[in-house]
């Protein structure tokens, strides 16, 4: 058996987190820049022709359900807006990530984002970036998984024995075997790649509340929660043997109650179609 | 569809019986309660009594049975992994 590590051990002397490309850096920043022009943003997601390319795939998707088409990225730019632009931009890379993942992980997460838009936009005075934001919180979530099944194969697959024989959550296995869980794992990629604090609070605190460390995320860290008990249970899991428990903890903090439920689930059911899309568009 | 538990502890069973679009598309079956008979009530009326994990689901199993976007059953995805 292997012993336990702990997670400064497995970044220092196993695992390499990844870097974000240069563009999608270096487009961040001209966001980020007040002075910046819709143009100059343009120019920059162009010269990179596969986030360029992905980007137009993804503003055309049923996902946004824009009435005109869009071909060119200066008109996405212009009618999505910068901070729309960057988690498309954002989510494009992603996907390119989750290429070496199996297509469950992958699969799950885009469910998830999408049912944590539906959670979100279920909420009220919610602002269309807000429900944005929340895809890109559902797209992230498991991120940390990818890293162990790319670095520590052996060890991740007495993870999987593990749920399978003790039906335990997988975060419960990651801990018990590799010393760390994926949470902790995607919270450390998430503060490599300098995603805001929000971001990296909300996937640090997925399975543990007590672990996301900025206050005012907390419920929608315990939304994600909810999100991913909702795509396991529509057999839309991480992985095959998942076992996915909300805390009361949380479901208190997401503010969400049964009587929600129907109409989040009847919208979530009516986003099926988008999560293919997306799925297919990932791949 | 099966045996549940209340929030109040008590057990109930639920029925399923057409698609989430009906609203008497599923039934909890109440227990009798001081000698009188069991009651029957539409989820949507009952679902105060229902922890938010147990309503998805009951939900979720009607849309498997019912419903039109093939819901696989849990833990049997589309492809092995």
């Amino acid at each position: 058996m292997n012993k336990p590590r702990d997670i400064d051990y497995l970044l220092d002397e196993v695992v390499t987190l990844p870097s974000l490309p240069r563009t999608v850096t270096y487009i961040s920043q001209l966001i980020s820049d007040s002075d910046c022009s819709l143009v100059t943003v343009a120019k920059a997601i162009s010269a990179d022709p596969s986030i360029a390319l992905k980007t137009l795939r993804l503003v055309n998707s049923a996902f946004y359900g824009l009435r005109q088409e869009v071909s060119t990225v200066e008109h996405a730019v212009v009618l999505l807006g910068m901070k729309v632009i960057k988690n498309l931009v954002f989510t494009a890379t992603v996907f390119d990530t989750f290429k070496s993942s199996v297509d469950t992980l992958l699969r799950h997460s885009v469910s998830c984002g999408v049912a944590m838009r539906v959670l979100i936009e279920n909420k009220k005075d919610v602002s269309a970036e807000s429900a944005e934001e929340a895809f890109i919180y559902g797209l992230l979530h498991d991120i940390g998984m990818i890293i162990f099944e790319q670095f520590l194969p052996r060890e991740y697959a007495l993870v999987d024995a593990a749920c399978i024989a003790r039906k335990i959550p997988r975060y419960q296995a990651e801990r018990e075997i590799i010393g760390a869980d994926h949470a902790m794992i995607g919270m450390r990629l998430a503060q490599k790649w300098r995603l805001p604090k929000n971001i990296v609070s909300v996937i640090a605190g997925h399975h543990d509340l007590e672990q996301c460390t900025e206050p005012v995320m907390k419920p929608i860290s315990a939304t994600l929660s909810v999100a991913d008990y909702i795509c396991t249970s529509c057999a839309l899991p991480s992985h095959r043997d998942s076992v996915v428990r909300v805390s009361e903890d949380a479901w208190e903090a997401s503010g969400l109650s049964g009587k929600d439920m129907p109409k989040i689930l009847n919208a979530f059911f009516d986003a099926f179609p988008s999560i293919e899309e997306l799925v297919k568009l990932a791949l | 569809m099966g045996n549940l538990s209340l929030l109040d502890g008590r057990q109930a069973n639920v029925v399923l019986v057409g698609p989430r679009e009906n609203p008497k598309g599923a039934t909890l079956v109440l227990p009798a309660e001081g000698g009188g008979p069991v009651r029957a009530l539409p989820l949507a009326e009952g679902i105060e009594l229902l922890h938010p994990e147990t309503v998805i689901d009951i939900i979720c199993m009607q849309e498997r049975v019912y419903g039109e976007t093939d819901l696989e059953s849990p833990f049997e995805p589309s492809e092995p992994s």
